[in-house]
């Protein structure tokens, strides 16, 4: 079978005037379906570059990427978007809620650009993903008056609403405690016991062993992975 | 939560103004401004250049010109039956109407009214103006008359009865039957507001000549007559062309086709003949109102490009303060598509709200312009009013302008710039420059209007205060038949039955002075003057100041300052006493110079420069009216007095109300200080939207640069330096935004302040001007730095 992501010698170059950054530098890997992967590796070493390029905010210098077999370079921008919507859900460490909506109008974003959900809907779906991360008193209120532990879930149930097959998560925990830390990480690691596949950037090395697998950058370069993968 | 799309958008769109709303309403409110004045500007366009008057029935005919002669002075009036033979030659023509007016008495039912205006109108004119005029079987069309109904409803108290019954016309032998009532749209013709209606046949009862009842035979009688009615230049014409040709053309073929009767000319010197397309009987009012059109086309222009960029920095202001969600969603994967329309949903609020200001708005521009003389003049009854379509329209143009100023804000949010992780903290270096520009044309455009308006406020107040008259004195007007003999005792300041009370007198009225000319005994050059009989206390009463006064008065004549400098070698008019001057009015007359006073504001504080001569009361003659003039305190005395004097001693006389100087001369002025109120009403609304959307742009970039506010507050930046660096972008382009300014001021000065008849620089007002802009620029800082200033640095400074 076809892997979930296929990344095949993908490099970044960010060019700002003269200067030259090389972010990635050939990274080549796959991952499956249903399997969790940890990026970790040192401040500025690339991870949240290529989260982004595997989460098509971004795309690669040079090097291929196969989402579902796809190639991504040949995607339209329209169905990139599409892929964005309906496959890939995101998790951020400063959360990206929307401050003046309420927890469940965010929850319930992703729906809103899908045509295939009816908007009676919205909200029995959106409740449903607010009690799986067990905040269903919460819907009315709004992000600033959360925790930050809460205003994650809320995050994690806004990337959960359109049922992805891959989850990204950008260093989720980096601005919780380490008691709501386990909590969240316990939340993804349900999911993907339910069959999704999860790529999770972190520094906490006990997290990059709850996965299936770990690649470690060093600036831009794979300089290691356990268990050993496909590299 | 609210789940449907649409009532989703609406409702979180709201929230994301909170604190904003005020800012959105005034900007709605200068949308709706736009969308009433391009309906209006439209409907007057349509007025002025499509439709016929409203006494027209429009859809038959298209190829309608006027013939007529003009004068300078006089304006308008007619021609003679030969100019008319002259219009035959014209190709294609299809038919030639005419009507002239005459003022006559006339009598009905044993009552008697005094200078009835009675309109006489060629067989073929209701036909060209295409209106059903009510006959009567069996009588010959020369022997009816038709009422006009201002004339039924107000003289004739709207009996019905009346018609049927029968008029007499002065000098007319045949009496008149009257037809009907003619539709209240023929009430009005131009300046001419004709009671009767009546065929020309009548005419020729009312030549200098006494003329016998047609069909009696006296030929010698006939030709003078024939011969009178062909040459009176007294006819208004209307002809239809099969094809449009250019006015100027027929002219030409008119002119030259031209004749006169060797021994009948009537033609007022300096008067030329003039062909206008459509029915025009009153061409000075179509050019004020055209010119009006032009400045409120000017001001709609101008509107519309301050209100666009008020849009524009409103909602870039806006989008900046909330990229981070529009990022977001684009993430969770909006399309494009999905913010243009929720773009259009959030708009159906302000929709609402922009066609409630519009309409209400409409209703008073409505009836502003009802209101206004200059369109009663022009536009007769028919009210003014804009139709749905149009306001509709308009309406939509601007929602519209609105729609796209916002949508615009999305679409540069392109998807690579949007996942750029250096979005949102700097702007690229176009859109900064055209941020800049958006502020100099503001400050430019705001600078510009502040200025004119404070100039014609300037010099509105300079030349108010520069009258020096009494302006309370009270005027009171006598009409009669005939001459009157003045009493003596006027002579000397009081009325008959009324010793104790200063009466002062004049012939004719305060408003209306007699066109004379004058020149300097021995001098070749005559000078046209406006003048008036006076008698002896006049100015003191008006307690007007005396340039020069030599004690001979009143055997002489009063020149006022601006004739005086005409008239004068020497500065100080030191000539000018006792010297003697011709006064030509019916005849010419000498009389020395006995003094120099003050210019008085007969026509208006804004013409007060006009020469006048001012002559002993005693020298009048063929006078029917004259006016007196007291303080107010006694102005219900002498009305009364002059009321029991005038039945004993005058024919038919007529009162007019009481009205005081300051009435008589604010009525004179109201064209412009209406003009001025708009200026000034205008300059206002276009500031406070400029000023709005200003210090939402200041607030917008202190927003976006919170941090680095921050890390100056930590290092010790005082709250002033703070309000600098918000202003620095601001100040700068004021720098450049004034000379520019001032030199569109200068422009539009030399180009359109005669026209106007307003000055529209005044250079002592820029510098006040400029230090306001600047304060208020100041103060659009202050604001949002004060608030910066509360809240706690940690807060600011953990926030990137
Ligand atoms: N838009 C950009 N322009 C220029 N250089 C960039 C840009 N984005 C990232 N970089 C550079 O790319 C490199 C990788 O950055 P990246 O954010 O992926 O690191 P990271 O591993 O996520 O670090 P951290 O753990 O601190 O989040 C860095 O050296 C960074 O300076
Ligand atoms: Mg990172």
């Amino acid at each position: 079978m076809s892997h979930l992501i296929t990344a095949e010698s993908i490099s970044k170059v960010f060019q700002s005037g003269a200067i030259e950054t090389k972010a990635l530098d050939n990274i080549s890997f796959n991952l499956n379906n249903g399997e969790s992967l940890a990026i970790t590796g040192a401040s500025g070493s690339g991870k949240s570059t290529l989260l982004s390029i595997i989460g098509l905010l971004d795309s690669p210098t040079s090097g291929a990427l196969y989402l579902q077999g796809q190639l991504v370079s040949g995607l339209s921008n329209y169905q990139k978007r599409i892929l964005r919507n309906r496959e890939i859900g995101w998790i951020f460490q400063n959360f990206n809620l929307i401050g003046h909506l309420d927890v469940l109008e965010n929850i319930t974003l992703p729906l809103r650009y899908d045509p295939r959900v009816s908007w009676r809907d919205y909200e029995n779906i959106g409740k449903q993903a607010l009690t799986s991360v067990g905040l269903a008193d919460k819907a009315t209120a709004l992000p600033q008056q959360l925790s930050g532990g809460q205003q994650q879930r809320v995050a994690i149930a806004r990337a959960l609403v359109n049922k992805p097959s891959l989850i990204l998560a950008d260093e989720p925990t980096g601005n919780l405690d380490s008691k709501t830390s386990t909590n969240i990480i316990d939340l993804l690691f349900t999911v993907v016991a339910q069959g999704a596949t999860l790529l999770l950037v972190t520094h906490e090395p006990d997290l990059a062993l709850r996965c299936d697998s770990e690649i470690i950058l060093n600036d831009g370069l794979v300089s290691d992975a356990k268990p050993p993968i496909t590299v | 939560m609210l789940s449907h799309p649409l009532l989703f958008e609406l409702a979180t769109e709201w929230r994301t103004w909170k604190g904003q709303w005020f800012k959105y309403l005034i900007l709605l409110f200068g949308f709706s401004l736009l969308a009433v004045l391009l309906a209006m500007g439209l409907r007057i366009g349509e007025l002025l250049f499509i439709d016929p008057p409203a006494w027209v029935n429009s859809d038959k005919h298209k190829n309608l010109y006027t013939l007529s002669r003009y004068h300078q002075k006089v304006g308008m009036h007619g021609v003679s039956l030969n100019t008319i033979e002259g219009l035959k030659g014209i190709p294609g023509i299809e038919s030639i109407a005419y009507i002239a007016f005459r003022s006559r008495s006339i009598k009905h039912q044993g009552t008697l009214f005094d200078s009835t205006e009675i309109a006489y109108f060629s067989e073929s004119f209701r036909n060209q103006i295409s209106l059903k005029f009510p006959t009567k079987e069996g009588v010959a069309e020369s022997q009816l008359a038709w009422v006009s109904t201002r004339f039924f409803e107000q003289e004739l108290k709207g009996n019905p009865a009346v018609i049927g019954s029968t008029i007499r016309i002065t000098r007319n032998p045949v009496p008149l039957i009257i037809a009907g009532v003619l539709p209240p749209e023929l009430n009005r013709l131009g300046k001419n507001q004709p009671d009767i209606w009546v065929n020309d046949k009548n005419l020729r009862y009312h030549t200098p000549f006494v003329a016998p009842p047609v069909g009696s035979n006296n030929p010698e009688k006939e030709k003078i007559l024939n011969k009178f009615l062909r040459n009176a230049p007294i006819y208004y014409v209307i002809f239809a062309l099969e094809k449009a040709i250019d006015p100027a053309e027929i002219q030409q073929i008119v002119a030259a086709n031209f004749t006169v009767d060797s021994a009948m000319t009537f033609s007022m010197p300096g008067s030329e003949l003039r062909v206008q397309q459509g029915v025009v009987f009153d061409p000075e009012t179509k050019q004020a109102l055209k010119n009006q059109w032009l400045a409120l086309l000017a001001l709609i222009l101008a509107l519309s490009i301050i209100l666009t960029i008020n849009a524009l920095t409103l909602f870039g202001g806006h989008i900046v303060m909330h990229w981070r969600s529009i990022k977001t969603k684009r993430i969770l994967g909006a399309s494009q598509k999905s913010f243009l329309l929720s773009d259009l949903w959030s708009l159906a609020l302000p929709l609402i709200f922009l066609t409630l200001f519009s309409y209400v708005l409409l209703l008073l521009g409505e009836k502003t312009i009802n209101f206004s003389e200059l369109y009663k003049s022009f536009a007769g009854n028919t009210r003014f009013s804009v139709s749905a379509p149009i306001w509709a329209a308009s309406l939509l143009l601007t929602f519209v302008v609105l729609y796209l100023s916002k949508a615009m804000q999305v679409l540069n949010f392109s998807e690579e710039k949007l996942f750029d992780r250096a979005f949102g903290n700097s702007k690229t270096r176009s859109q900064l420059l055209l941020a800049d520009l958006f502020l100099v044309i503001q400050l430019a455009g705001g600078f510009l209007i502040a200025s004119i308006a404070a100039s014609m406020a300037l010099s509105e107040w300079q030349s108010q205060s520069a009258v020096s008259i009494d302006r309370s004195v009270t005027e009171v007007k006598i009409s009669y038949n005939g001459d009157a003999k003045i009493p003596n005792s006027l002579y000397s300041g009081r009325f008959p039955g009324l010793s104790s009370i200063p009466v002062g007198a004049s012939i004719p009225g305060f408003q209306e002075p007699l066109t004379a000319s004058i020149k300097r005994a021995g001098t070749k050059t005559s000078v046209s003057v406006n003048a008036i009989y006076v008698s002896e206390n006049y100015f003191d009463l008006l307690a007007v100041n005396k340039v020069t006064w030599s004690g001979s008065w009143p055997n002489g004549v009063i020149v006022s300052r601006s004739l005086a400098s005409v008239l004068a070698e020497k500065e100080d008019y030191s000539d000018l006493e006792a010297a003697p001057v011709a006064v030509k009015m019916l005849f010419e007359k000498t009389y020395p110079i006995v003094g120099v006073i003050d210019d008085i504001p007969h026509f208006g504080v804004s013409q007060r420069g006009d020469p006048m001569v001012y002559l002993p009361i005693s020298a009048a003659f063929l006078n029917n009216n004259m006016a007196l003039i007291s303080k107010p305190e006694h102005a219900e005395a002498l009305a009364d007095a002059a009321n029991l004097w005038a039945q004993k001693n005058l024919l038919n006389p007529r009162i007019s109300p009481i009205e005081s100087l300051d009435e008589i001369i604010r009525q004179t002025d109201s064209l412009r200080l209406g003009f001025l109120a708009a200026t000034l009403a205008v300059s206002l609304l276009i500031n406070i939207l400029i000023f709005i959307s200003i210090s939402y742009q200041i607030k917008s970039r202190i927003k976006m640069t919170e941090h680095e506010y921050g890390v100056r507050m930590v290092y010790g930046c005082s709250a002033s330096h703070l309000i600098l660096v918000a202003c620095r972008d601001c100040f700068l382009a004021l720098l450049v935004a004034v000379p520019i300014a001032t030199a569109g001021l200068w422009w539009l000065d030399s180009r359109y302040a005669q026209f106007l008849d307003v000055p529209l620089l005044r250079v002592s007002v820029l510098p006040p001007v400029v230090l306001i802009t600047a304060l208020l620029i100041l103060l659009a800082a202050t604001v949002p730095i004060a608030s910066l200033l509360k809240k706690s640095l940690f807060g600011l400074m953990r926030h990137t």
